[in-house]
């Protein structure tokens, strides 16, 4: 069993009357990717400032045992500065030689696929670069624990693809703790060893994803396509599922639920929605996602 | 040593923006010529430009104001800022670069107008190297003052603005455009120490007067600079994390 860099226990943290943690608990072992996931407002970014020092907690316990990189949302750079001009910089604050620095740019640079305009004046980047430069910033000094905010949020594939390998890159090559946010459940289940569900400042469940997707293994999800059914409508068909899916809900034209048995259920589905004189566009059954599971667990989506 | 990091930093910066270095070093040199062309160097001592350049030189002393605090400013309004509060430099660190680079510019700038002015026939009286002096120690209190401007602008265009005030504090209560008023809180001022210093200077009084200026003017250089280091650092301190 490898030691946690990052142990919390009991996090919690108020700003005024409202709560943004309560009782945050979790540990990450170095070589391990750990996805925080919730809705806006839900503590994410207050945790990963608390973890990286920039905000207080107001009660439990926080004990970090490796150097950390941070980055934060939004852009944190030089303007009239060159993205190695800045790594070379923040790798010598950081206490490298400025031969050691550059060489680290020059790494950094090459993995993040910035090498090419390693030299134009930051000004200049695209916001996807500026944002792959931002990754590059909390980790000139090789951090044992990274730890980030969104970073592939807004990105392009290209871009997000640069991201994930280098994660991928830190984590299971340097053995590097990676503790990150994001919105995208893709993404989520694509890099993460555990995923961390965040819902009103608490952590509902925390586990990898395979054991999150087994939790009521044998239930299987089918989308109703509606087309372009009213709401109200919906809303009848919604109702008359709910007899035998309690969780059915909408998501945009179509309604999801979640059954035992596709094919038993398929005649009940047929006869609820006959019965509100609606018949589907399309019907399809799918594995579940982490979606799914967040929905059950916090009885919402996460735009909602 | 992170201070010279910093410092070679702020350098590259300022070389990539050569028409706030040129507004930096060249506006007080640019009107000392200006004044020299209108009103020339005839009549005893020199003429209008002897009366003229002790005024520019504080002049010169207060673009330093708006250059430190404009470029602490846009580190605080880009976010970089933020960055460097996520390594370990320290405020000292990054307010003595910062400062360090400021005081040159202060330097140069001083050193400019003096030139142009001797250049043009106004008489040094051999002192100009004392006066340079002077100049770089005001230069030092402006520097502090441009970093309590900071401390109170998140953006650029704030910082223009509140370091605007200062300057018309700084320009008209130190004695250079208008009369000193009597209220003894204005020789508090760095500008005024520096405007009485030079007209010591240059009135041939005694050394110890111009000595014991210098030292009014150390002494409020320094407490100007220590005041905006402390209110830099208490609203936006560095290397503070757990």
């Amino acid at each position: 069993m490898r030691t946690p860099v990052l142990s919390a226990e009991g996090l919690g943290r108020s700003f005024g009357a409202r709560t943004a943690l309560v009782e945050v608990s979790l540990a990450v072992v170095p070589g391990e990717l750990l996805v925080l996931i919730g809705p806006n407002g839900a503590g994410k970014t207050t945790l990963l400032e608390i973890v990286a020092g920039v905000a207080s907690f107001g009660s439990g316990r926080l004990k970090v045992s490796a150097a950390i990189g941070f980055c934060p949302q939004g852009s944190l750079h030089w303007a009239d500065l060159s993205p190695r001009e800045q790594l070379i910089f923040l790798g010598q604050l950081y206490g490298l030689s400025r031969r050691a620095a550059a060489l680290r740019a020059e790494e950094l640079l090459t993995a993040l696929g910035l090498l090419s305009h390693g030299d134009e004046l930051a000004a200049t980047l695209s916001g996807g670069m500026i944002r792959r430069l931002n990754l590059a910033s909390g980790l000139v000094h090789r951090p044992g624990l990274l730890v980030l905010d969104e970073p592939t949020a807004g990105l392009d594939p290209e871009n997000k693809r640069f991201v994930h390998e280098l994660l991928r890159a830190e984590t299971k090559g340097r053995g590097t703790a990676v503790l990150l946010s994001t919105h995208d459940f893709a993404e989520a289940q694509l890099l993460a060893d555990r995923v961390a569900i965040m819902d009103q400042g608490r952590i509902v469940a925390c586990d990898a994803p395979a054991a999150l997707l087994g939790r009521r293994s044998s239930r299987a999800m089918i989308e109703l396509d509606l087309g372009g059914a009213d709401a109200g409508l919906r809303d009848r068909a919604r109702a008359a599922l709910s007899d035998f899916a309690p969780s059915a809900r909408s998501e945009g034209d179509a309604i999801v639920l979640e059954v035992m048995d596709v094919t038993s259920a398929l005649g009940r589905v047929a006869a609820a929605l006959e019965s509100v004189g609606l018949s589907p566009r399309a019907i399809r059954s799918r594995a579940r996602s982490l979606e799914d599971v967040f929905v059950e667990l916090t009885g919402r989506r996460l735009t909602e | 040593m992170r201070a010279l990091i910093v410092f070679l930093k702020c350098a590259r910066q300022q070389r990539r923006d050569p028409i706030g270095l040129g507004l930096t070093l060249g506006t007080a040199p640019a009107f000392v010529a200006l004044y020299g062309l209108l009103f020339g160097t005839a009549g005893p001592g020199g003429g209008a430009l002897q009366a003229f350049v002790p005024g520019l030189l504080v002049f010169a002393v207060i673009m330093v104001v708006f250059s430190a605090a404009m470029a602490v400013a846009k580190e605080v309004e880009s976010g970089a800022l933020r960055r460097l509060r996520l390594t370990p430099l320290r405020a000292v660190d990054y307010l003595g670069g910062v400062s360090l680079f400021q005081l040159l510019l202060g330097a140069g700038s001083v050193t400019l107008t003096l030139l142009t002015a001797a250049l043009l026939g106004f008489d040094t009286k051999g002192v100009g190297l004392s006066a340079v002096g002077l100049g770089v120690l005001a230069s030092a209190g402006s520097v502090g003052i441009g970093m309590m401007v900071a401390t109170f602008s998140p953006t650029t265009s704030r910082a223009f603005l509140v370091a605007s005030v200062a300057m018309f504090l700084l320009l008209l209560f130190s004695g250079v455009i208008f009369p000193r008023p009597d209220a003894q809180i204005f020789d508090l001022l760095p500008t005024t120490q520096l405007h009485l210093a030079l007209s010591t200077l240059w009135s041939s009084d005694t050394g110890e007067d111009v000595g014991r200026r210098a030292a009014a003017l150390l002494g409020l250089s320094l407490l100007y600079f220590g005041a905006g280091v402390f209110a830099f650092d208490l609203r936006h301190g560095l290397a503070r994390r757990r």
